[in-house]
């Protein structure tokens, strides 16, 4: 049994492209506080802990990184990380997803994934729950697997709306895929001011189902890094009907990753007001989804 | 408004009367210094008005009306950082960032010795200062007098308002005090068409004391407590009123008087005041989003001044320190009931302010003077606030420490006596003076009368100003002839730019201006004034006055150019019965600073009827007083008056008064 679900896990893990990609070099994460999230000991009395810049992890980018506390890995291995979402439906589990992440690269070790960004497309609920799996392989192979619950906090606003978003799961025309967006900003939390931000955007392919493949065989959707878009961002607060001066609309800086600056003049209700391209193909428009903020 | 002209007489004609005497004179001189020839000096009837109305009245002041309360002050068209106020030497500042209360509003006439408006070298004394000082001296109570009091009571009906004024003097040969006081309460009043305007009510309460202790004839300590508190201040100009405006003043004088040395007075002060603003605007109706703004005024600061006279020089030094913080901010409630929004409007913007001014008056001859005046300022102003340097981030600005500016005035004059009868004046000046904590760091300042939000410039320069002046007067026989005229150039003058860039923060705003530096301006100046005195019971005066000007950058003029303005006075005496016409004619805002928000105004013509009698008891005397304010119920608005704001219709008064 053992053997079977390091096999399946290995598998999943895989089918994630972009789990670690040891070509993607993240400095997104301010050096701070870092605050334990979850924590689990392996059968081999390792104790993993995940730490997150942010006292909880919340639905949208989450700064994270995963740590070993107690018990010891051999040098020279690699991480794979892999968040699951058990999604259930009359007590039973209905289906399973991930979600896109990135990083986990940089000042990795036997003794830490280093710092990575989680892009949680749902918060956990009653209809499902997040678990995140980690494994770390030495020479291809499993020497250690942990298994953390994790709880995903909603971000809830005083004024909802049906297009203010914290994480922008949109159709890609002409495809089954979509586009996940999820925003960033580098001091942590929005603030009076200049703030510079990225936009983690990603490329959602559903799950295969076909090439010879058994349909209830489980199987992922794969996310990409989404490049080559182009983004023009109006900061704009719904309550006062003005946006702010001076803003700059975000360029690609790294794989899948925009940085910008936006300017928020004061404190209040911000809509981040998008409009995205491919090339000419209009992905999401302004008076469209948006991201939204209170502060 | 005849002050600055009987300043002009006094200090240029030579004339040898003083103020101080005419206040105590014949009941018939006393009757022209208060109805006619105002001096600088309050006199008992000036009591019953409001600063408002006691501005208004002097020749070489107009004042901007947001409503029925607190009148902003402008001198030659120049107001707020281009002018000087100057409280019993103290500087005060306001607290609103909307101008809605001039640090004038907390004064109140009874408590006041003098109100005058000093220009020229005279300015300078107080404040760098392009347009004048306007320079407001308490009451201190008169020593060895004894015991002395008196109670006015007045009732205004098309406010269905009440004034109140008592104070109350007791001295001893080497000890005195004075308290005075007034409450005002007054409701919305009506204009010439009958319509109520709206927002226009207003109420105050001011206490004053002030003390006096001379042990001998060197040394003299004197110290000042006021509090004044307006309440239920309506702007109907503006889209918010004023739940509370509360000041705090208070200073320690001493003074050392020695003839025979080098320097025989010796003069000190050190002092603080304190102001809180608090706006509101949950009586309005029809508000897209309420707001609470308050904002607050504090400021420390001591003058040192030294006066040396010989046979041919006067002079003076005088240094000052002073430290003034603001803060304003603005809290806005989401009318979805959404997320509260927060911005600091001034986020504690702390001046330092040293200066140091000289003067000197040199007889050159028995019929020439010539005064020079030299005053240097430094100027070190921060933005200390985290959190409002980063809200100026979004302007690209960003914020490090203090800026400062150095900046002083020196002018030049000289007073020619050509004959007991004719004098003249002619002079020169150039001034720099420092932006005011809203150009530097004011955050989306709304104004409401060219409906911008204004935001500041930290990096903005000093504004320059090099100006002429002249005058020519006489007084013979009960002539008195007064000319006088002005020209003032500016360079790098101070106004808001629209900033296309820039998205206006206030729902219904045009748009954002940021105060810049334009370049060129310049405006003229003149006045004329020509009284006589035509029996020892009838006295006739005459008053033009009109302002002129253009930045060249904006090619309008600057706001505030006095149209035409022509005051006339006639003032009889029946026995007791004191009498007074005054018919003012003005020509209308005719070429209004459209870019900077003034509109046209129509001329109109008001009319005013006063009438005293004062019956001497056995202790004291009791005056009863009635006045009928705009006749015939002209419906006019003010030129200055913003977004054309109606002013008061036929006012009745009546009041009555007892002192002893």
């Amino acid at each position: 049994m053992k053997n079977f679900s390091i096999l399946l896990y290995t598998l999943l893990v895989s089918a994630v492209l972009f789990s670690c990609d040891n070509n993607d070099s993240t400095s997104t994460i301010p050096e701070e506080e870092l605050y334990t999230i979850a924590k689990i000991t392996n059968d081999n009395g390792v104790e993993l802990q995940m730490k997150s810049t942010a006292e909880m992890l919340y639905e949208g980018v989450n700064n994270v990184q995963f740590d070993i506390e107690n018990g010891s890995l051999s040098d020279g291995g690699v991480w794979k990380i892999m968040p699951v979402m058990q999604m259930m439906m009359n007590g039973e589990t209905a289906h399973q997803h991930s979600t896109p992440l990135r990083g986990f690269d940089v000042g990795m070790s036997n003794t830490t994934t280093g710092k990575g960004q989680i892009l949680f497309v749902m918060p956990s609920s009653e209809m499902g729950e997040w678990t995140m799996h980690v494994s770390y392989y030495v020479n291809d192979e499993m020497e250690a697997m942990w298994v953390l619950p994790i709880d995903v906090n909603a971000v809830e606003f005083l004024t909802p709306a049906a297009n203010y978003k914290t994480v922008i799961m949109a159709p890609i025309p002409d495809s089954d895929d979509r586009l996940i967006l999820g925003y960033n900003f580098l001091s942590g939390t929005p603030d009076i001011g200049n703030n510079d931000y990225e936009i983690l955007a990603f490329r959602r392919t559903p799950a295969m189902m076909s090439h010879g493949r058994t349909s209830n065989e489980h199987m992922f959707e794969t996310y990409t890094a989404y490049n080559d878009l182009t983004f023009e961002v109006t900061p704009w607060m719904p309550s006062m009907g003005h946006s702010s001066s001076n803003n700059e609309d975000p360029l690609a800086s790294k794989e899948g990753v925009y940085t910008g600056l936006v300017n928020f003049s004061m404190k209040g209700d911000w809509q981040l007001q998008l409009n995205v391209k491919d090339g000419e193909q209009q992905l999401i428009e302004e008076d469209g989804l948006s991201f939204y903020l209170e502060f | 408004m005849q002050n600055v002209f009987l300043i002009m007489v006094l200090l240029f004609l030579g004339s040898t009367f003083s103020i101080n005497s005419m206040a105590q004179d014949t009941l018939k001189t006393m009757y022209l210094g208060e109805v006619l020839i105002q001096s600088d000096t309050i006199s008992n009837n000036d009591y019953q008005l409001t600063i408002d109305q006691l501005m208004s009245q002097q020749a070489d002041l107009n004042v901007v009306k947001r409503g029925g309360f607190a009148w902003e002050p402008i001198i030659n068209g120049y107001t707020d950082g281009q002018i000087t106020v100057s409280v019993d030497g103290m500087r005060v500042f306001y607290a609103c960032t909307d101008k809605m209360d001039p640090a004038t509003s907390y004064l109140e006439p009874i408590n006041l010795s003098t109100f005058k408006i000093a220009k020229s070298s005279e300015a300078q004394r107080y404040g760098t200062s392009i347009g004048g000082t306007l320079q407001a001296e308490m009451k201190y109570p008169t020593l060895n007098k004894g015991t002395s009091a008196g109670i006015q009571s007045y009732y205004s009906s098309n406010t269905n308002g009440y004034d109140g004024n008592v104070f109350v003097e007791q001295s001893s040969e080497k000890f005195g005090f004075r308290y005075s006081g007034a409450l005002r309460k007054h409701g919305i009043y009506t204009d010439g068409h009958g319509q109520e305007v709206e927002f226009t009510q207003f109420q105050k309460q001011n206490h004053t004391l002030t003390t006096v202790y001379k042990p001998n004839h060197q040394h003299e300590l004197t110290g000042l407590f006021m509090f004044d508190e307006g309440k239920d201040i309506g702007y109907p100009a503006l889209p918010m009123d004023v739940s509370s405006a509360t000041a705090y003043m208070g200073n320690i004088g001493y003074k050392n008087h020695v003839s025979d040395r080098t320097f025989e007075l010796l003069q000190a002060k050190v002092y603080f005041n304190s102001i809180e603003h608090i706006m509101d605007d949950t009586k309005r109706e029809n508000v897209a989003m309420h707001m609470d703004m308050p904002g607050k005024s504090t400021t420390f600061g001591a003058w040192f001044q030294a006066d040396r006279n010989t046979a041919l020089h006067h002079q003076e030094i005088r240094v000052e320190g002073f430290s003034n913080l603001l803060f304003a901010d603005m809290r806005m409630y989401s009318p979805i009931g959404g997320q509260d929004m927060y911005l600091m409007t001034w986020g504690d913007i702390h001046r330092y302010n040293a200066s140091a001014f000289i003067l000197d008056q040199w007889q050159l001859d028995p019929r020439l003077t010539w005064t020079n005046s030299l005053r240097m300022e430094y100027n070190s102003t921060n933005l200390t606030s985290d959190f409002a340097r980063k809200q100026f981030e979004t302007l690209n600005s960003y914020i490090d420490g203090a800026k400062s500016h150095l900046t002083g005035n020196f002018s030049s004059s000289f007073h020619y006596q050509l004959n007991d009868a004719w004098s003249s004046d002619f002079g020169v000046g150039f001034t720099h003076r420092a932006p005011t904590a809203s150009e530097m760091y004011g955050y989306y300042l709304f104004n409401a009368r060219d409906r911008f939000d204004y935001v500041g410039n930290p990096d903005i320069d000093t504004e320059k100003a090099f100006e002429f002046n002249f005058n020519i007067g006489y007084e013979k026989e009960g002539w008195k002839f007064v000319f006088n005229a002005r020209k003032v150039f500016l360079d790098d003058y101070i106004v808001g730019v629209i900033q296309e860039d820039l998205d206006a923060s206030t729902p219904g705003a045009l748009g954002v201006k940021k105060y810049e530096n334009v370049g060129k301006a310049n405006t003229s100046h003149l006045s004329m004034l020509l009284g006589k005195e035509i029996s020892n019971w009838l006295y006739y005066q005459i008053n033009f006055r009109m302002d002129n000007g253009f930045i060249d950058a904006l090619h309008s003029p600057p706001a505030y150019m006095s149209p035409l303005t022509i005051d006339q006075r006639v003032a009889f005496n029946i026995k007791k019965i004191q009498v007074g016409i005054n018919y003012k004619y003005c020509d209308g805002m005719s070429t209004p600073a459209d870019v900077l928000g003034e509109q046209k105004t129509s001329a109109y013509h008001l009319f005013d009827l006063n009438v005293d009698y004062g019956i001497s008891l056995r202790k004291g005397i009791l005056n009863l007083s009635a006045k009928a304010e705009n006749i015939f119920d002209t419906y006019y608005i003010d030129p200055f008056a913003w977004n054309n704001i109606p002013n008061i219709g036929r006012n009745f008064k009546v009041g009555v008064g007892y002192s002893f």
